[in-house]
């Protein structure tokens, strides 16, 4: 099996800061295509000056929705990531797990209850 | 709605031509599309922001931030943006703890007093998001010169941690401890969980 390791240098592909969807979705795509080739990745935030948690939620964040944290874990390292950067992708990270972690039956509760109060809204 | 209201020069940021100033001051709901991170959670319970707004303001602030102005926050601001945070998450606790997500019985200061370490958890999570905000931004709404946002929001936090009271409770506790203000004239409970307070007060929860 191939265990090569991308480097993925975060300011060249997509600059100083790093804050809209487009570009958290764009880093979801690079990443998944990664791991479907197997490798390892590695994030370098060498330079990057904005990190913020829009981004990181279309990025980072959606991958607990895709697939099993163990699947992953140990395949995505963050260079360059000052304290505060850490911190909040930690945080990003501990509230996406707890998103997903909900059951199918949880979240089918939840959705009704959605429907609900929208067709409530739309009655009033 | 009666267009004669509006009178500011109206820029579509959906459109935007280059960035004509050099100066930017930022409100407190810009704060929360872009560093507040659980719309996910708030949609399940119809509180997320609209889908344009989760769009549109992070992809302009990126725009603002490559073109270098100078970004400024108010202090209001910054409370604002903590109390929305506070708000949201919160509305997510309850509805852990109420299976049938009927916010309609959601009563805010009751769920933070029988809750105590649940809005200390939430005061530690923003903390983490007041991080991210002041390697931005240049305050204002200060008089203290040379005060920067570091120390304003350092001397908040100190104030506000462990309390149960609003931000703008604690920004204005911290103000006055800085004056050598110690004593608070108030009905409000939320005062007497703040420490070296002396709190004068009838309320019939403290006294």
């Amino acid at each position: 099996m191939s265990t090569n390791t991308a480097v993925v240098e975060m300011l060249k592909y997509y600059g100083e800061h790093c804050v809209s969807l487009y570009k958290g979705n764009d880093l979801f795509n690079k990443i998944i295509k990664m791991l479907e080739e197997n490798s390892n990745i590695v994030l370098d935030f060498k330079n990057v000056l904005t990190i913020t948690s829009s981004f990181l939620n279309a990025s980072i964040a959606k991958l607990y929705g895709q697939f099993e944290e163990a699947y992953f874990l140990n395949k995505i390292k963050y260079l360059n990531l000052d304290e505060t950067d850490t911190q909040l992708l930690n945080l990003v990270i501990k509230n996406a797990k707890e998103h997903f972690s909900k059951s199918p039956d949880v979240r089918k509760l939840e959705n009704k209850i959605v429907e609900d109060t929208i067709n409530k809204k739309l009655d009033e | 709605m009666n267009k004669d209201l509006i009178k500011a020069n109206i820029i579509d940021i959906r459109n935007p031509k280059s960035l004509s100033t050099s100066k930017m001051l930022v409100d407190s709901n810009i704060l929360y599309f872009c560093y507040y991170d659980r719309f996910q959670d708030l949609e399940f319970i119809d509180r997320a922001p609209k889908k344009y707004q989760l769009i549109e303001y992070p992809k302009y602030y990126e725009i603002m931030l490559s073109s270098k102005i100078e970004l400024f926050i108010h202090k209001i601001s910054i409370i604002e943006f903590v109390k929305t945070v506070i708000e949201a998450e919160m509305q997510i606790a309850y509805c852990k703890s109420d299976p049938t997500l009927n916010l309609d019985n959601y009563k805010p200061k009751y769920f933070r007093v029988n809750n105590p370490q649940t809005y200390y958890s939430v005061q530690q999570n923003i903390l983490t998001y007041l991080a991210s905000i002041k390697k931005t931004f240049k305050m204002i709404g200060c008089d203290e010169k040379d005060i920067t946002l570091d120390m304003c929001l350092s001397d908040f936090y100190l104030t506000w941690q462990k309390t149960l009271a609003d931000p703008n409770e604690a920004i204005m506790i911290a103000d006055a401890n800085k004056l050598g203000i110690c004593s608070v004239f108030s009905d409000d409970f939320d005062i007497a969980t703040f420490k070296s307070i002396n709190f004068y007060t009838a309320n019939r929860k403290v006294v």
